[in-house]
């Protein structure tokens, strides 16, 4: 899958999963005080689901992954040396 | 059943509604009536594989797939709910500890708990803080590998006879997850009966009061324990109590048919007086629409959907209120008879309200489904 392709599921599940408006691809989730409390394990189902890869719990920190830009970076990352589901 | 692998899902239900009406239903009332589950029957459950539903079989558990889980949880309630919430106990602490344990806390717990040797229970509620778990106020500092914990947890399910705790605290202002054996020093136990309804569950108290644990006994990374951990058990716990309020709800109109076909007023069985009609009507039409939102939660969670979590939020509130309205109606349609003890119908209506409360009240699932759809 390319970067834009990631790209594009991580915008739609954050706007879908936040009920927002379009997200830039900089803009900082956390920032904007769209986070809820179920948001984590909704991105732990939908990154496992839609890459087959389960991320490194070093990885699922919230304050590292505030943007749209941050969790495709993560799921790059994990696709090259993660776990395979 | 096998406790390493379940038989076909219609075969599995059917072999665990055996063992309910079997094991469970006759010592129910008992059980009820002393507030704990027999040990044997502990004994027969592991021995079931009901203890390993959420653990991997690579770890000796049974690992239903999530439809099967619910199913099964439908059936354990339909005998007595206390012992389906034990089973969601177990979930709770199993499936974060699967997700987020270490190798070595995996190999070395989850074999003994499916197996029935060790008896897990998780501590999150605290004299002062329910819902809110973000205002923990148990603490924890961390040394020379070793976590130092200062608190209360109450009304902790299975507390009273627990191996292993995985206790929620706050480090620094971040959230944490700690699995604490029974015997650590500085850990202290205090029963706490006197449940109105889930009186087989052996609540307790747990008074940490600098009690230490290896530091390799952390579940997840520092700082996850709410965000992560915590959200992840609650919402497993949500999916196994939604299905239990099912099995709950339809026992109750179980009863309620059998007693308006024996019971006879006004020359007519209950039955046939339009009144009590409307109530089954209301029960059973409530109760299917409360297993299609299960299943459809179940499905997915099988799927992996991040939808999952909204839709369990949403079987779990509807699955709940539908347990404590049948529980009503089954009273209602009893009258005298059903509010004595020994009769199931009177345990029904207090097992049903505390549905309705643990894994979130419906009033937080209200602000949760409400917040999760942006209003």
């Amino acid at each position: 899958m390319t970067r834009d392709e990631i790209k594009d599921k991580v915008t739609e599940f954050l706007t879908r999963s936040m009920r927002s408006k379009e997200l830039g691809e900089n803009e900082n989730i956390m920032e904007l005080g769209l986070v809820h409390s179920l948001f984590m394990i909704q991105l732990i189902m939908f990154i496992e689901k839609n890459f087959h890869i389960e991320i490194d719990d070093e990885d699922l920190d919230l304050e590292q992954i505030g943007t749209v830009r941050d969790i495709v970076s993560l799921i790059e990352r994990n696709q090259q040396s993660g776990v395979s589901l | 059943m096998n406790k390493t692998a379940l038989a076909p899902e219609s075969t599995a239900i059917g072999q665990v509604r055996q063992f309910v009406a079997e094991k469970v239903v006759p010592r129910a009332s008992a059980m009820d009536l002393e507030q704990r589950i027999f040990p044997e029957v502990f004994r027969e459950m592991a021995e079931a594989g009901l203890f390993g539903l959420s653990i991997p079989r690579r770890y000796g558990g049974t690992e239903a797939d999530y439809p099967l889980l619910g199913a099964l949880h439908e059936e354990l309630s339909r005998g007595f709910a206390s012992v389906q919430n034990a089973c969601t106990v177990f979930a709770m602490v199993c499936k974060p500890l699967t997700r987020f344990g270490s190798e070595e806390l995996k190999e070395r717990w989850l074999p003994r708990i499916a197996a029935g040797d060790v008896i897990p229970a998780i501590a999150i509620t605290e004299p002062q803080v329910g819902s809110d778990i973000a205002k923990l106020e148990t603490t924890a500092t961390i040394e020379n590998d070793q976590i130092t914990l200062n608190g209360t947890k109450k009304y902790i399910t299975l507390g009273q006879v627990a191996d292993l705790f995985l206790v929620f605290a706050r480090l620094g202002g971040r959230g944490i997850a700690v699995l604490v054996e029974r015997e650590s020093p500085g850990l202290q136990i205090t029963p706490l009966p006197g449940l109105m309804g889930l009186r087989g569950n052996m609540l307790a108290e747990l008074n940490f009061e600098n009690c230490k644990v290896p530091a390799s006994h952390l579940v997840g990374k520092i700082g996850y324990g709410f965000t992560h951990l915590a959200n992840y058990a609650l919402d497993e716990g949500r999916y196994t109590t939604a299905s239990g309020s099912v099995g709950l709800a339809q026992a109750c109109l179980e009863h309620s048919l059998m007693y308006a076909n024996e019971r006879t007023q006004f020359g007519e069985p209950l039955r046939k007086h339009q009144l009590v009609q409307k109530m089954l009507s209301e029960m059973i039409t409530e109760i299917k629409a409360a297993r299609e939102l299960c299943a459809a939660a179940g499905r997915l969670r099988e799927q992996g959907d991040p939808a999952a979590i909204n839709d369990t939020l949403v079987a779990k509130y509807h699955a709940s209120k539908t347990a404590v309205h049948s529980a009503d109606h089954a009273l209602q349609i009893h009258g005298a008879s059903g509010c004595i003890h020994g009769n199931p119908v009177e345990r029904f209506y207090r097992d049903a309200k505390i549905m309705e409360i643990i894994e979130g009240t419906s009033q937080m699932h209200e602000l949760q489904i409400a917040r999760t759809f942006s209003l």
